[in-house]
C-alpha cells in the first residue's frame, strides 16, 4: 500500500540537502525562474541529468494528467522531481496567469526540453482552445519547434480522440499531425488512452530521457505497451468454454478487445490486478486510432 | 480506470464477491481515516491561518441541488437531498424552470431554452460574447452550485442529523454565523463536511450489500423515448437531458455544475456566481492577484466540463 511521503524538514540540514529539497519544492510549484534567481541557479546545478519536460494541455479534459498521478508504485511527486524536470504543467503548478505565461515562454526561448502534449488542437474554430490569449494551435507549434522530443499523451493528443469525433465541431487534429502538417520535424512519440496507464507515460518519459525513443510501432506507440491485443489477454477468451464462436462477439455485443493494442489487461490498474475486462466490461478501444471515432460497442436497442 | 466501462444503464457489470466486499471495506476505512486525522485538520488549518476568507468570495447566496444517493429505492429520499434556496427561503426542485442564455456566450443558438429544447451551434465571431460557457439560469435566477449548495441545502431541510450536527460544530468552533459560509472558506468547509458524511454513510452503505448479489437490470433502450438525468457530480448539479429518435440520440444537451459557477452574464446582464464572488476582493499586488485565484478556486472548476 503505497503510504503519505513526507519531506524532511529536520535542523541541520546540510546546504545540498536544503538545495535539493528547495529545488523539489520550486519544481513542483512550477515557480518562475526570474522570481527565484539564486534557487534557479542551484536547480541547474542539482538537475544534471534531470530533462526539462514542458507539458502543455489542448481541447482536453486533463484526465491523462489524473491518470498520472494515480502512478503506482512510482509515486507522481518522486516522478515530478526525481526522474523528471517539469517546468510547468497547467493543472499541476500553483503559479497563475502572467506569470505562467512568461514561464512557458521563457522555458520556450531556452528551449531544450521535451514537450508533453495531452488534447487535441482544434483547427476550424482555433479559438475554442487558447493558452494565454494565444490560440492553442499557435502555441503548440512555438513549443515544438524549440522541443527535442514531442510526446502526445492520451488518444486526444495521440489521434484526436474525443474531440474529433463525428461531426467534430472545431476541427480538431491531433497534436502530431498538427505540427507534422506545418513542417515541424521532431522525434515524435503516442503515448495514447482515454486514459493512459501512468506506467505507459512515465515509462515513456524515463526511457526518451535516459536511453533515447523506445522502439515504436507504425503509429509511433512504444512497442513495450502496445504490441499486443487486449483480446490476446482476455480471460473470456483463455477460460470460457465453450469458447466463443467469433472473436470480439460476446452476447450480440461487438467487442473492439481483438483490433485494439495495450497492455493494461495484464499491468491492471491503481496497483491492483483490475481491468475493464476484470470487471465484465467490454474492452473500448481507447488506444486505437479510431477511439472516439466510431461507438464504444454496440448494444441491443429496441426496434 | 479510463471511462468506468463497468458502470452501464441497468447497474454495474460486476457481480460483488466476498472478497470484493473486504476490499472496499479496507478502502473506505482508510479513506475515512484520512479524512479524519489529515484533510479535516487540514481544512481547519487553513480556515484559521485565513479567516479573513470567511468574508471574500461571497456568490449570490442562492443554492440549487439535484440531491445524490438514493436512501430508497424511489429515489424519493436522497443522503444529501434534492432542493433550492433563494434568500434562504426553501422550495422543491422544478427541473422545468432551468434555461440556458447564450447573450454573452459564443453560441448563434436561440437563448433561454430549456436543455430539452436547446442546441449547442459555435460561434467563435458573435459580438458581445466572451465566454464558451453558456448562463444557465432558474427561474431567471443566477444560481451556485456544489457542496456549499449542497450542505446548505440539507442543513435547511434538516433531513441529514450527522451533517447538521458537523455544520452546527463548525459554526460553534470558529463562531462564525451561518451567512458567513457564502464565502471561500465556506466553500472549503462545506467540501469537508459533505466529503466526511459522504464517506462515513459509504461505509454503512458497503456493509448492506450482499455477496454474489446481482447488481445489474437488463434494460433496453426504446427506439424513440426521451430521458432526464439529474444528479449532483463532485462539484455540484449535473443534469443530462436526451431525445432518441429511430434508436439514435437526436438531441443532447448538458448542464454541468461549472456551467452554473462559471456561468457569464446572461441576456439581463446579470454575473453569474463566480463573477459575483470576485467583485470586492482584496488584492495586494496587481501584478499577481492570487486572492482572486483563491476565489475562483473555492468553486473547485472544471472548465472543460462548463464548456463541455
Amino acid at each position: 500500500m503505497p503510504s503519505t511521503a513526507h519531506s524532511d524538514s529536520s535542523a541541520g540540514m546540510s546546504r545540498r540537502d536544503f538545495l535539493s529539497l528547495a529545488g523539489r519544492v520550486a519544481a513542483l510549484w512550477g515557480l518562475s525562474s526570474t522570481a527565484l534567481p539564486s534557487l534557479a541557479a542551484s536547480l541547474e546545478a542539482l538537475s544534471t541529468g534531470r530533462v526539462p519536460v514542458l507539458w502543455l494541455e489542448g481541447s482536453n479534459c486533463s484526465g491523462c494528467s489524473i491518470s498520472l498521478l494515480n502512478s503506482y508504485p512510482v509515486l507522481p511527486l518522486s516522478v515530478l522531481t526525481r526522474h523528471l524536470s517539469l517546468q510547468f504543467h497547467q493543472t499541476l503548478s500553483t503559479i497563475q496567469g502572467a506569470p505562467a505565461v512568461e514561464l512557458v515562454d521563457d522555458t520556450i526561448a531556452r528551449g531544450g526540453y521535451v514537450l508533453v502534449t495531452e488534447g487535441a488542437v482544434p483547427t476550424t474554430i482555433p479559438s475554442a482552445c487558447r493558452f494565454g490569449g494565444e490560440n492553442f494551435g499557435d502555441h503548440l507549434l512555438r513549443a515544438a519547434q524549440a522541443a527535442t522530443h514531442v510526446v502526445a499523451v492520451g488518444s486526444c493528443a495521440a489521434f484526436g480522440g474525443i474531440p474529433a469525433a463525428p461531426n467534430n465541431p472545431t476541427g480538431a487534429v491531433d497534436s502530431i499531425t498538427f505540427p507534422q502538417s506545418k513542417g515541424v520535424a521532431k522525434p515524435f512519440v503516442r503515448v495514447p488512452g482515454c486514459p493512459p496507464h501512468p506506467d505507459w507515460m512515465i515509462g515513456t518519459l524515463v526511457h526518451l530521457i535516459q536511453y533515447g525513443v523506445p522502439p515504436l510501432d507504425s503509429q509511433l506507440r512504444p512497442l513495450k505497451f502496445f504490441s499486443k491485443t487486449v483480446h490476446s489477454m482476455c480471460r473470456c477468451r483463455k477460460w470460457r468454454t465453450p469458447a466463443l464462436p467469433v472473436p470480439g462477439l460476446h452476447g450480440g455485443i461487438r467487442l473492439q478487445g481483438p483490433s485494439t493494442y495495450a497492455d493494461c489487461v495484464s499491468r491492471g490498474w491503481n496497483g491492483v490486478a483490475t481491468s475493464c475486462l476484470q470487471s465484465h466490461a467490454p474492452c473500448i478501444g481507447c488506444t486505437s486510432a479510431n477511439f472516439g471515432k466510431s461507438s464504444f460497442h454496440h448494444w441491443p436497442v429496441a426496434q | 480506470m479510463p471511462h468506468v466501462a463497468s458502470i452501464i444503464p441497468g447497474g454495474a457489470t460486476i457481480r460483488v464477491g466476498g472478497r470484493i466486499i473486504a476490499d472496499c471495506l479496507a478502502l473506505i476505512q482508510r479513506l475515512r481515516d484520512f479524512i479524519e486525522r489529515c484533510y479535516i485538520p487540514d481544512v481547519l488549518a487553513v480556515a484559521s491561518a485565513y479567516s479573513a476568507y470567511y468574508n471574500i468570495g461571497a456568490g449570490p447566496g442562492n443554492y440549487l441541488a439535484f440531491g445524490v444517493f438514493h436512501e430508497d429505492a424511489a429515489g424519493t429520499t436522497k443522503l444529501l437531498p434534492s432542493g433550492v434556496l433563494t434568500g434562504g427561503v426553501y422550495s422543491a426542485l422544478d427541473q422545468n424552470r432551468i434555461t440556458e442564455d447564450v447573450g454573452c456566450s459564443w453560441f448563434s443558438s436561440a437563448s433561454g431554452k430549456h436543455p430539452l429544447t436547446g442546441d449547442t451551434t459555435p460561434a467563435p465571431d458573435k459580438a458581445g460574447a466572451y465566454s464558451w460557457i453558456k448562463a444557465p439560469r432558474y427561474d431567471g435566477r443566477v444560481m451556485e452550485v456544489g457542496p456549499l449548495a449542497r450542505v446548505l441545502i440539507a442543513y435547511q431541510r434538516g433531513t441529514n442529523l450527522a451533517l447538521t450536527a458537523q455544520v452546527d460544530a463548525l459554526l460553534q468552533a470558529t463562531g462564525r454565523t451561518l451567512p458567513e459560509l457564502n464565502s471561500v472558506m465556506g466553500r472549503h468547509a462545506a467540501r469537508a463536511i459533505e466529503t466526511k458524511v459522504i464517506a462515513d454513510r459509504c461505509q454503512q452503505w458497503i456493509e448492506q450489500l450482499t455477496a454474489d448479489a446481482i447488481a445489474f437490470t437488463p434494460f433496453t433502450v426504446p427506439s424513440s423515448c426521451q430521458g432526464i438525468g439529474l444528479t449532483e457530480a463532485a462539484r455540484g448539479a449535473l443534469g443530462h437531458w436526451m431525445q432518441v429518435s429511430g434508436g439514435l440520440i437526436s438531441r443532447y444537451q448538458c448542464v454541468v455544475p461549472t456551467t452554473w459557477n462559471a456561468s457569464p452574464r446572461d441576456d439581463r446582464g446579470q454575473p453569474g456566481a463566480m463573477e459575483q464572488a470576485l467583485v470586492g476582493t482584496p488584492v495586494a499586488n496587481s501584478a499577481a492577484p492570487v486572492e482572486t485565484v483563491r476565489v475562483v478556486r473555492s468553486f473547485d472548476p472544471c472548465l472543460s466540463c462548463a464548456v463541455h
